[in-house]
């Protein structure tokens, strides 16, 4: 299963958006930037969203100038039984 | 988030070996906590911290230290917050919960010392923690040989408080941890430039209480049976609550006991009806160490209590403020840390009265007893824990595990035959 | 349902056992074969056995074992203490046991008490007192395991450490070194594993009832003499022991047909 991140340059930008989706009645959640996706950006908070949302994701922020700084897909990146911790 | 790599650099930080740090954390993050189903909202604000867990808090402190105020490092729930926070000082948690830092600490302790003392001193070593960085003294305690041991290693080239803590509990010991007390506030206060004075030690005193009543109204949500929220939820609010402001922390755990007693009313649950309650006991789970309650919580069972220092024994009895004496107010404070039952005390039968009681309070189907390998103590105290408990007849399983992947299978073989077990 | 059969497979570390019952619960069916170096290979040539000699999509399959997650086809995983436990009970006939499965990497006491298993032990990450040991120790000795057996039952009382796996090798190799007796060494590598097995065994209570001998190590006949001496009980075991967590998976399949 596919899943998207949206990467933001500070925890601000991400907030604002977090809030925003969640009054829009977008399911979102705060993660962590997975290490792949994050380019030059250091580590920090991104926007984890299912395909199904994704759509409705892009409506919000171009609805509301929101900023970003990209979306990334990642394919099937969680694994609760994986057993590699940190 | 560009303004984090300056503030590390400006840290000393190895930036290099810090990375690699940061690269395995989201994966963990996102396996432990993000393939949870419906959890609650209000994890968002401890989603937020462990993401940026070596960037927001500590920016923060750095900004206060540019104000003239002064943060303590401290590894133990021994060393009394509201002294610290009377004398308008700041109080941070100490890195020790990765295998990432195990490697730096073994380059110079023996390799039978414990995983989080080993971490601990790996990532001061290492330079790949902002809090060790950041933090202007260490407060350190004499609960295990091994802690003691490594604070003289660490004070090699940071200034170190060493509180004495009792290892009995007789009158004397509580007189005796007063008296430490009142010498460690001599010491906070020609650190921080102030004095000390009755009315700023209750403010103090009761801001840490209501600290300790948010994470209580949490941990009471985890009694019913309807169950919502989950083990690892609740610990990645626990470890976090070290770091945190206290009034920030209590703010946010009300929040949280908010929304989970509404739950309760709406008959939310986050697990299904035949899942087993399990309590853990033990010894501390530091971030970023969640590998048990992954294990136990993918295996058919969900974690609703932990005896642990990163459990009911950091938040656990409140201090009297009646005082109206500086004597007074360290006697109630001696008197509320020396309830603590940590394995460092012999005899030590209040923490089979606790974890009895605990598991009764929060309706557990059983007990896992799971200590860090090497802590001598806590595995000697395992003979009388599982004896207490077959007694009582509540079903236990003993565990020593360290902070590598590579026993999960085991773990998960015993921990899934003790959920077969309990289910019959 | 209409499935005919039910499968127990148990992969372990070494050896792979495999176990099928037909409706009446009557074993049609047992194979034991090398676990090898992939479990899933290991895991798809049973299915293909099973399936050539009783028909596709004809059994409910449990897997258990070190190894059950390699094997995606099985309809439920049951770990081996679960497994062993039942399997005991149906093999020796008896509700109340205690059960030692010495297995290839790990050590297993299982109290079973009304059936079902009460309290169970299994070792830690090391591999002292386990088969592994076992073959470990022969290799250093270049004999078989079976004829470690023999020499050890010739031997002279001879103490190895039991504590490592490790330092257990280091200290034959020193015993080589001295030109002591293979025979004595060989006592001493099976007295290591009994100590081991004993001291692990007071932090559990044990019933009353058989002390029984499963995996294996069960067609060692000095091993069972041995532990009988440490425990002052006589071990029961019997040559199927070693398919005792397949039975146990084939039961609990049944169970869930």
């Amino acid at each position: 299963m596919k899943r998207y991140y949206i990467l933001f340059e500070n925890y601000d930008q991400g907030l604002k958006l977090h809030d925003l989706l969640d009054r829009a009645g977008v399911d979102n959640r705060i993660a962590p930037a997975p290490a792949s996706a994050r380019g030059e950006l250091c580590c920090g908070m991104s926007l984890l969203i299912i395909p199904e949302n994704l759509e409705r994701a892009k409506k919000v922020i171009s609805e509301n100038n929101a900023v970003y700084y990209k979306i990334a897909e990642i394919e099937n990146a969680l694994e609760a039984k994986r057993d590699r911790y940190c | 988030m560009a303004d984090y790599v300056k503030m590390w650099k400006e840290l000393g930080m190895d930036l290099e070996a810090h990375d690699n740090l940061c690269q395995v954390l989201p994966t963990a993050v996102g396996d432990v906590f993000l393939t949870q189903e419906n959890r609650p909202k209000a994890m968002d604000f401890w989603d937020l911290v462990i993401s940026e867990v070596h960037g927001i808090r500590p920016a923060e402190l750095i900004e206060e230290q540019k104000k003239g105020r002064k943060v303590f490092g401290t590894f133990c729930v021994f060393v009394p917050d509201e002294i610290i926070i009377a004398l308008n000082g700041i109080v941070t948690g100490l890195c020790g919960g990765s295998q990432f830092w195990v490697p730096g600490g073994e380059a110079v302790l023996p390799k039978n010392t414990c995983p989080l003392i080993k971490a601990s001193v790996g990532a001061r070593l290492g330079k790949t923690c902002p809090f060790f960085r950041i933090a202007d003294v260490y407060v350190g305690e004499t609960t295990c040989d091994g802690k003691k041991k490594a604070y003289e290693i660490l004070g090699e080239d940071v200034p170190m408080i060493i509180m004495d803590v009792p290892q009995m509990k007789r009158p004397k010991d509580i007189k005796k941890w007063k008296d430490e007390i009142a010498d460690f506030a001599a010491k906070v206060e020609d650190i921080t430039g102030n004095k000390l004075t009755v009315e700023k030690l209750k403010e103090a005193i009761d801001i840490i209480n209501n600290k300790r009543k948010a994470m209580k109204r949490v941990y009471d949500a985890r009694k019913s049976l309807n169950l919502p929220i989950s083990g690892r939820d609740t610990l990645l609010m626990t470890q976090i609550s070290f770091f945190d402001d206290p009034v920030r922390c209590a703010e946010m755990c009300n929040k949280l006991a908010d929304e989970l007693e509404e739950r309760i009313k709406n008959g939310v649950s986050v697990v299904k009806e035949d899942t087993k309650r399990i309590l853990v006991t033990g010894t501390p789970l530091a971030v970023p160490n969640w590998k048990l309650h992954n294990i136990i919580e993918t295996s058919g069972a969900a974690v609703v209590c932990e005896e642990m220092c990163t459990g009911t024994r950091y938040f656990e009895n409140l201090v009297d403020n009646s005082g109206n004496t500086l004597d007074e107010l360290f006697m109630a404070l001696s008197e509320r840390y020396m309830k603590n039952n940590c394995a460092c005390f012999t005899p030590n039968p209040g923490r089979i009265e606790d974890i009895i009681r605990l598991a009764k309070e929060y309706k557990a189907d059983g007990v896992i007893d799971c200590s860090l390998k090497f802590c001598g103590l806590y595995d000697i105290e395992k003979k009388h824990v599982s004896e207490a408990l077959k007694k009582e007849g509540i079903p236990v399983l003993s565990l020593e595990t360290d902070y590598e992947d590579s026993d999960s299978g085991q773990l998960r073989t015993r921990i899934e035959a003790f959920v077969e077990m309990m289910k019959g | 349902m209409n499935k005919k059969y039910s499968a127990g497979i148990d992969i372990g570390s070494t050896c792979a056992k495999t176990i099928v019952l037909d409706k009446d619960g009557k074993v049609v069916y047992k194979d034991l074969r090398p676990t090898g170096y992939s479990s899933v290979d290991t895991a798809e040539s049973i299915r293909h056995t099973i399936e050539e000699a009783f028909g596709k999509d004809s059994f409910h399959t449990v897997a258990t074992g070190y190894g059950r997650i390699s094997v995606p086809f099985a309809d439920n995983k049951v770990t081996e203490i679960s497994c062993h436990a039942k399997g005991a009970v149906r093999l020796f006939d008896k509700n109340d046991i205690n059960v030692i499965d010495i297995g290839g990497q790990d050590t297993k006491l299982i109290v079973i008490e009304n059936g079902v298993v009460s309290e169970f032990l299994m070792n830690d990450k090391c591999s002292a007192g386990t088969g592994r040991f076992l073959e470990v120790m022969a290799n250093t000795l270049s004999v078989s395991p079976e004829e470690l057996c023999a020499m050890a039952e010739k031997g002279n009382e001879t103490r190895i450490s039991s504590l490592c796996t490790v330092f257990a090798e280091s200290e034959v190799i020193n015993l080589i070194g001295k030109g002591t007796p293979r025979e004595d060494i060989a006592y001493a590598v099976i007295d290591s594993i009994v100590e081991k097995v004993k001291t692990q065994s007071g932090k559990l209570r044990m019933n009353n009832g058989p002390l029984c001998l499963t995996g294996g190590l069960c067609d060692y006949g000095y091993v069972v003499k041995m532990l009988s001496k440490a425990f002052n009980k006589d071990v029961m075991t019997k040559p199927d022991a070693r398919y005792a967590g397949a039975m146990g998976a084939a039961l609990y399949a049944a169970s869930q047909m």
